[in-house]
């Protein structure tokens, strides 16, 4: 299995700068290249919602094997090197750099994409150890579907990349090998350092593409973290496999429960920076950050899905209630009355429901209601101490997460399915495990968990599987899974 | 509450240098003062001096080391009260040791004489914070009622903001570790807002006081024990403006 190598927080970048940067990256174009030949009709095909063409090779009965061969390197395009009668020094460089230029962005590629198609746990990735006899089947430079076949590869994906001009060019194909068929080719250029980001995107292409699979692998995570100063907790964004970490806020005060936009370009977090701890919105790829609602204290915000409005609980009328606000802090309306304390909203994927918890039996449960207060439902009757609900954002699962105390003592993960109204254990008897949020195809959480001796961050897939550990550096609380960033109006 | 009945007893034990470090200077991040907390011996000379000398409160100089303040006898009790007070604070002394946590959490605070006897106003207001004219109080666990003890420390408080009416405080709510997040942040406000309540009964002006809510994101205690969240659930009382 793969192991999520950890790194330290990657760049004093703030955020901002940071990601406009690798945004103008990745904003290069690519464009997709006519497939080998045209797709036979007995390949089920079927158009997915981006009016691309995928492949549903899934047979029953074993599951589908990929096989991702090392990316290879290629020299530069046919560009007329120096005359011959150049003389000898420096000359050659240039070429030998660009190449081992590509040769390095060749190696993070592969690691990457293999690590990507790993964790989405789609497919079984064929051993490397297989490939060398596929490979050496294979007349020189060409491609026996034979072989691979042979080998039990259901799909081929082979990619080569060069560095032109000082940009990456990487050329991907992804073959279905019983068809016999080149069904999906593309070329990628980025800058020279960006093999990881593409790597993600190529990933997140090839699942769409062989499968119709929504991949997280260019999705973030946003946390509140201690590293940064003593007694402060800071913003703070890694990739969704823990790389990358930089921070959003640096105020040295109190930045807590990060919220991202649905069009993963925006965070709303409560900070203490002025006293009272007042909503902030933080836009990412623009530099620039805001107050949205001050003056009374305010917690736990959540974005609905449309975008347009935010939850979060205040106690501007004596006492923590829900509150709703237009993203422009207008409109102010309270969805909640009552004495008991009322915290934690979280949108339903339809916009049209919110859960929340609320103490009003006596001890922290989870309830839902509609956006406008109405049709109040407790959902939680299982544990002493429920909070932390999180809703899937897959309209096809119509499931809750939240932290439960089942036993005395520490919490763990569960998952409430409103649809058979059973709920499912996804952590058991390791440290405290709270904060649950979903990936944004609902198909992986993150959560806070304090096994290590310390508040960290970890992943996991929906059925509890697959865990891994995102963070290790300080504390780290709060996280909140968002879309990637969608393109710039 | 008749404060002339206090001091002795409070100076004696403060002169004896029972005194336990005051938990309320790292209630927020902040710089510390290199000096760190006033030694308690310093209070009562200084008390002393302002009776008889023009002995300014802002030479904030340390007293003579080790010099142990003589019993405050002659200066501010009557002759004739003032052995038994002695012998009630050598009792408290003495029992110190054997208090359980609960028992010494409940403790007056022990410097307020001095700090009323100093003029206030020349104070910094860290420097009133650090010397914690103001106690904390404590919570049972997860909840936000006020326990006697409390109530208690809520009065003496509410005597020193009644005799000190310029003066406005943010009322911080903190919790202990156990539990979530967000209904942490939720019950710390419910424990400032209980002590804003309770002061305001008592005739503290409610334009006088703020709340916060820390919820669990600031222990005082970073331990992961029964004394840790037992300190650790409490309201701060930071005073912030004089």
């Amino acid at each position: 299995m793969t192991r999520f190598p950890l790194r330290p927080p990657l760049l004093g970048l703030l955020a901002a700068a940071g990601l406009t940067g690798l945004g103008a990256h990745l904003a290069a174009a690519f464009r997709p290249l006519p497939p080998s030949r045209p797709l036979p009709p007995s390949v089920a095909a079927s158009p997915s919602q981006s009016g691309d063409w995928y492949l549903d090779i899934s047979r029953p009965g074993r599951p589908v094997r990929i096989a991702i061969p090392d990316f290879a390197v290629e020299s530069p395009s046919p560009t007329p090197n120096p005359e011959p009668s150049a003389p000898a020094g420096p000359a050659p460089a240039p070429s030998a750099a660009s190449e081992s230029g590509a040769g390095a962005a060749a190696a993070t590629l592969s690691e990457v994409l293999w690590n990507d198609i790993a964790y989405a746990g789609v497919y079984r990735l064929l051993p490397k150890r297989f490939y060398r006899i596929a490979e050496e089947g294979s007349p020189a430079g060409a491609l026996d579907y034979y072989q691979w076949e042979s080998v039990g590869a259901d799909i081929l994906v082979r990619g080569n990349a060069r560095v032109e001009e000082g940009r990456l060019v990487v050329e991907v194909r992804l073959h279905a090998v019983r068809a016999r068929e080149s069904v999906f080719a593309r070329r990628y250029t980025a800058g020279a350092d960006a093999a990881r980001p593409l790597a993600h995107r190529i990933a997140d292409d090839l699942l769409l593409q062989a499968g119709g699979y929504r991949g997280v692998a260019r999705t973030r995570i946003a946390f509140s973290t201690t590293r940064r100063q003593q007694r402060s907790k800071e913003i703070y964004l890694m990739d969704y496999d823990g790389f990358g970490q930089r921070p959003v806020t640096a105020n040295g005060s109190l930045n807590i429960t990060p919220t991202w936009s649905p069009d993963g370009r925006a965070i709303s977090y409560i900070s203490y920076r002025e006293g009272a701890p007042a909503l902030y919105l933080a836009f990412l790829y623009q530099g620039r950050g805001e107050k949205l609602v001050g003056d009374y204290q305010s917690f736990t915000p959540a974005w609905s899905p449309d975008g347009n409005w935010i939850a979060f609980t205040s106690n501007r009328d004596g006492q923590s209630e829900i509150y709703l606000a237009a993203v422009d802090g207008s409109e102010l309306r309270r969805l909640t009355d009552h004495r008991a304390i009322d915290i934690a909203p979280t949108w339903s994927p339809n916009g049209r429901t919110l859960a929340f918890t609320s103490d009003r039996t006596g001890a922290p449960q989870i309830y839902t209601m509609d956006r406008d207060g109405l049709n109040l439902r407790r959902v939680s009757f299982e544990g002493s101490y429920n909070d932390s609900p999180a809703w899937s954002p897959s309209p096809q699962q119509s499931e809750l997460a939240y932290a439960s105390r089942i036993e005395r003592g520490p919490f763990d993960i569960v998952v409430h399915d409103f649809s058979t109204r059973q709920t499912r254990q996804l952590t058991t008897g390791r440290g405290s495990n709270e904060s649950p949020s979903w990936a944004p195809n609902g198909l992986h959480l993150v959560f806070t968990s304090n096994r290590t001796g310390s508040e960290q961050i970890f992943a996991m897939n929906r059925d509890g599987s697959n865990l891994r550990q995102l963070t290790e550096e300080g504390a780290n609380t709060m996280p909140r899974w968002g879309n990637p960033p969608a393109a710039p109006e | 509450m008749n404060d002339n009945a206090r001091p002795p007893l409070r100076a004696t034990r403060a002169a004896a240098g029972s005194r336990r470090p005051r938990p309320n200077s790292v209630s927020r991040p902040r710089v510390r003062r290199p000096s760190g907390h006033f030694p308690a011996s310093f209070l009562l000379p200084l008390g002393v001096g302002l009776a008889t000398l023009a002995f300014g409160c802002s030479s904030r100089r340390p007293p003579a080391t080790g010099a142990p303040p003589a019993e405050p006898t002659a200066v501010d009790a009557p002759e004739e009260t003032s052995a038994p007070r002695a012998d009630t604070g050598a009792a408290a002394r003495s029992s110190a040791n054997s208090l359980t946590e609960d028992e010494i959490l409940a403790l007056p605070p022990e410097d307020e004489v001095g700090a009323d006897l100093l003029d206030v106003a020349s104070l910094s207001l860290e420097e009133l914070n650090e010397r914690g004219v103001l106690a904390d109080i404590h919570f049972g666990y997860d909840s936000a009622a006020l326990s006697a003890e409390a109530r208690a420390t809520l009065d003496r408080n509410a005597a020193w903001l009644t005799r000190h009416p310029t003066v406005r405080i943010l009322i911080e709510g903190h919790c202990d570790e156990r539990g979530t997040v967000e209904y942490n942040l939720a019950l710390g406000e419910g424990r400032a807002r209980a002590a804003q309540d309770y002061l305001g009964r008592l005739g503290i002006a409610a334009d006088r006081m703020q709340i916060i809510s820390y919820g669990k994101e600031f222990p005082i205690d970073p331990g992961h024990d029964e004394s840790a969240w037992r300190r650790n659930r409490r309201g701060h009382l930071e005073i912030v403006a004089r």
